[in-house]
């Protein structure tokens, strides 16, 4: 049964680790975000970026999101996102 | 006793490629542990393969050796990758037909190929492989000495 309005809310919440409010086309939009290490062909240290939002959120591929004064682009946006059927993962990389 | 033949090419191979536009000094051998997060081109030399056959039928044997190498362009950038490493593949096949000196001998360096691969990640990352074979001959008592 998937999750209404109020319960997705209740998922972003600010006392979760990774909340963030970031700011996409002007507009405030909370979300999760998820800055892990992943080493790009065991070759290269890295990380994998992306920002677990309401799937309402208006951003799409391309999109230039600001979190904490950092700016990233949307390099994908994935609806019903594998383990979080509900919400929105944007992959993001730094611009 | 000398080093072996493989680690004289290897490093005339650093040598050579030392100091290109792209790459400058980012010259690695037998790099193991990731490059870092803030990367800047880079490239990376490894001997993959040798083969060897025999030009005499006893001990000590005179071989011929045809040695495959494998030099990596790796770009991290968000902008231009793949020309990037274009402009490092002309610039390393450009300073590696001219051949390189080991033991005071010239050898030549042959062009063989290339594949590429790049991936997503907070910045796109891009290799291209280049690979050149080297042909030279030692005995087989005297792994550290061109024939």
């Amino acid at each position: 049964m998937p999750l209404d309005a109020a319960a997705r809310a209740a998922f972003i919440d600010p006392d979760l680790p990774g909340y963030v409010l970031a700011t996409i086309g002007g507009q405030d939009v909370p979300g999760l975000f998820r800055h892990r290490q992943a080493d790009a062909f065991g070759l290269v240290g890295g990380s994998a970026l992306s920002l677990l939002v309401d799937p309402a959120a208006a951003a799409v591929q391309e999109d230039v999101v600001l979190i904490d004064g950092v700016s990233y682009q949307v390099v994908e946006r994935r609806n019903a996102d594998g383990d979080t059927p509900d919400f929105t993962r944007l992959v993001l990389q730094e611009v | 006793m000398a080093n072996h033949l493989h680690q004289q090419i290897r490093a005339a191979l650093v040598t050579r490629l030392t100091g290109l536009t792209t790459s400058g000094a980012r010259v690695y051998a037998n790099r193991l542990h990731p490059l870092p997060d803030n990367l800047s081109p880079t490239l990376l030399v490894t001997l993959d393969e040798e083969k060897a056959s025999g030009l005499t039928m006893h001990q000590p044997q005179a071989q011929e050796r045809e040695l495959a190498l494998v030099v990596t362009a790796i770009v991290k950038s968000a902008t231009a990758l793949d020309d990037t490493l274009d402009q490092m593949s002309k610039e390393v096949e450009v300073a590696l037909a001219g051949g390189i000196t080991v033991a005071g001998r010239a050898l030549d360096v042959f062009y063989t190929g290339m594949s590429f691969d790049d991936e997503q990640g907070d910045q796109p990352v891009g290799i291209k492989r280049m690979t050149f074979s080297i042909n030279y001959t030692a005995m087989s008592t005297a792994p550290d000495v061109l024939s």
